[in-house]
């Protein structure tokens, strides 16, 4: 509905309305007498217009010419990409799915000219002969006069003698004439997609359900998918803003290890931090899910010698970007060794996606050198050493034990870094045969790890 | 079957021509064959009389428990399983994060293809790991997530079947007495001495008679099994009794 001054107007109504007699321009107090229970829903044109342009935005993948006639209708110019769909049905079948995908329902129109198209779109009808005269967009003036002379379909007017026409009806039914047949052309507005992918989702209430916002958050990973394909690129990285009804809003970032646009894929991503974050007891009324950057995706190849290779990258990266998105990405990750002789600091933690750093080879490790399997923090002990300084007894508490000591390793380190400059480590059997890592460090032992 | 095993083979080259689903299916239906044909899918651990013992090493498409204490070669072994793999991403999930990587490259841990997840968060970890298992692109997974309930093991198996993973779980002994949904379940544990040995018991084996524990003695100087020998079975193995998942 439509509020201007005290008047409140009906937009749209639906079928269940319809029957009821209701229809689209009646007032809401005409509308109650026949329907007491009509629920009005406040129209929001902002938001009705990004929402349009979004659609209009992820449509560019079926043509790189479009058109609009906000916020009613799309042209596109399909002539030259008919033949990279298959056929014009398959083209419309295709663009149709898109938007339904995005749930939005749709009557498409295909014709030689755009003033066909559009009268076939707007009356949902196969031939042109039996739209009605509303749907060539005249004037209330010329409607109600062909109303009055009976005519009530396109057929029917185009039977008129043009020659009579000028004298009774406007110019621009006169107009529309031509246009349909080809003879003159209907100038549109030139859709130009915006650079800034951004999908929105205006919920009619504030809500704190989990169920609801997970359902926008799948809504918009859709819208994105189609969006992403339009450009030929993927995701790399999202910003999520959840609009909050009091305080500030709740935003959060979300980072893919590789160009993604599949809705499924994002969706996972997307439920996955949504879910991580702490959202308190805050009520939120929309949503809002940019991408941060994106990357130019191409249509994935199958890989004639390795079926599996590409899928296998791909589901690698998704099971990736899924765990990362809900854990954080320092819970995500690989170990590269490093130089530093220091145990705690002979390797690094990378995040998982992210290629090897720096370094030419990965530095080779010493498989002649004992390594326990696990390190923790060092933890003080007593131990007993022979005449040579190798542990013999160790005591930890209530525990004690002998030690067969296995050959020291002893690491010197600059003494810039602060810590002692010297080690000495000691691979240690107890007297249950379990396998120890001690380490002396001046002059007091610790246990730092088990094989 | 073999028809369809063969027809397969022959379309996969065709592959520009068909839908990845039907190849995928395709691919699927080769599995089935090659499972249907009764050869069981393992993983070796890279110590010939051990995998001989075991019927080729730990099965794929199943969950392993390695029970030890620690220092007691658990890890040791589990680490092995993951040495085994080549060209192929592992995981290892360990909420305790005391992983210590060059404990595992020096074993022959590919650290590259090594997926860690280091979560303290049991619940998180656990979500992580279930998550991981049903992964067909990961061969192996090693996780030491402690006090798993038999409906959290099970649902653990279930995935790995599905998945076809290598799911390696290394429990503390003190859960012995949990049920045992998975493949294959062993016991490591260290023998005093100067040298260090490790029994490996097998305490269950799915479809497969009760073996002999594995005796492992170490080679320090070339840090790597020297001798190995079949003990007799435990008078105590009811000790370690086990329901069958």
């Amino acid at each position: 509905m439509d509020v201007s001054g005290d008047s409140v107007t009906l937009l749209a109504v639906s079928p269940l309305a319809v029957r009821a007699g209701v229809c689209a321009g009646m007032t809401a107090t005409a509308a109650r007498s026949l329907l007491p229970g009509l629920t009005l829903i406040q129209n929001n044109p902002d938001g009705e217009r990004a929402d349009f342009e979004s659609l209009a935005a992820a449509l560019g993948r079926f043509s790189p010419r479009l058109c609009t006639d906000a916020p009613r209708a799309l042209l596109l110019e399909i002539s030259g990409c008919v033949r990279l769909f298959g056929s014009e049905s398959a083209l419309a079948a295709q663009a149709a799915a898109a938007i339904e995908r995005q749930g939005y329902s749709v009557q498409l129109g295909l014709a030689e000219n755009p003033t066909a198209a559009m009268t076939l779109a707007l009356a949902g009808t196969g031939k042109l002969d039996d739209a009605p005269v509303a749907a060539l967009r005249l004037e209330p003036a010329d409607l109600s006069h062909l109303q009055a002379l009976g005519v009530r379909t396109v057929g029917a007017l185009r039977q008129l003698p043009l020659e009579g026409l000028p004298a009774r009806f406007s110019g621009v039914m006169l107009a529309r004439l031509r246009q349909i047949r080809g003879d003159a052309q209907e100038t549109f507005a030139a859709f130009v997609s915006p650079q800034e992918i951004e999908e929105r989702l205006e919920f009619e209430g504030p809500t704190d359900r989990h169920d609801a916002l997970l359902f926008a958050l799948r809504r918009l990973a859709v819208g994105l998918q189609e969006r992403l394909a339009a450009m030929e690129a993927g995701a790399l990285g999202l910003q999520v803003s959840l609009r909050a009804t009091d305080g500030p809003a709740l935003t959060f970032p979300v980072t893919l290890t590789r160009p993604t646009r599949e809705s499924r894929s994002l969706t996972a991503l997307l439920h996955g931090r949504f879910e991580s974050v702490d959202r308190g007891e805050r009520w939120f009324d929309g949503v809002t899910v940019q991408v941060s950057s994106f990357a130019p995706l191409k249509a994935p190849q199958r890989n004639l010698f390795e079926p599996g290779s590409a899928a296998a990258e791909r589901s690698l990266a998704e099971l990736v970007d899924e765990l990362a998105g809900k854990l954080g990405p320092a819970a995500v990750v690989r170990a590269e060794i490093t130089a530093d002789p220091r145990p705690e600091r002979s390797f690094t933690l990378q995040a998982f996606g992210q290629a090897a750093s720096g370094a030419l080879e990965p530095r080779a490790v010493d498989t002649q050198v004992a390594r326990p399997a696990t390190l923790f923090e060092p933890h003080e002990m007593t131990v007993d050493c022979d005449e040579s300084g190798r542990p013999r007894r160790w005591q930890d508490g209530r525990r004690q034990s002998g030690l067969v000591a296995q050959p020291v390793e002893r690491i010197h380190f600059g003494w810039w870094v602060g810590d002692g400059a010297q080690r000495d480590y000691f691979a240690v059997q107890d007297d249950d045969g379990a396998r120890w890592w001690l380490m002396q460090r001046q002059g007091r032992w610790y246990i730092v790890g088990a094989f | 079957m073999d028809g369809v095993l063969k027809l397969s083979h022959g379309l996969l080259h065709w592959g520009a021509m068909l839908s990845p689903e039907l190849i995928d299916k395709l691919e699927a239906l080769r599995g089935a064959g090659q499972a249907a044909s009764g050869a069981r899918a393992c993983l070796p651990l890279g110590i010939v009389a051990l995998d001989n013992h075991l019927g080729g090493g730990i099965s794929c498409g199943a969950v392993t428990e390695i029970f030890g204490q620690s220092g007691q070669g658990a890890w040791w072994l589990a680490l092995r399983a993951l040495a085994g793999i080549k060209q192929k991403t592992c995981a290892l999930v360990e909420p305790a994060g005391t992983f210590f990587p060059p404990g595992a490259a020096a074993l022959g841990v590919d650290l590259g293809r090594l997926l860690i997840v280091r979560e303290s968060n049991r619940k998180q970890a656990l979500w992580a790991l279930d998550r991981i298992a049903r992964e067909k692109h990961i061969a192996a997974t090693v996780a030491a997530i402690p006090n798993l309930k038999d409906t959290e093991l099970r649902r653990l198996q279930l995935a790995a079947e599905a998945s076809g993973q290598a799911l390696v779980l290394l429990r503390p002994p003190s859960e012995l007495s949990r049920a045992s949904w998975g493949a294959m379940r062993l016991l490591v544990h260290a023998q005093p001495g100067s040298t260090r040995r490790l029994v490996v018991e097998v305490l269950r084996v799915r479809g497969a008679a009760m073996l002999r524990p594995m005796l492992l003695e170490f080679d320090d100087d070339a840090m790597d099994v020297r001798i190995s020998a079949l003990l007799p079975h435990r008078a105590d193995h009811s000790g370690h009794a086990h329901r069958a998942g």
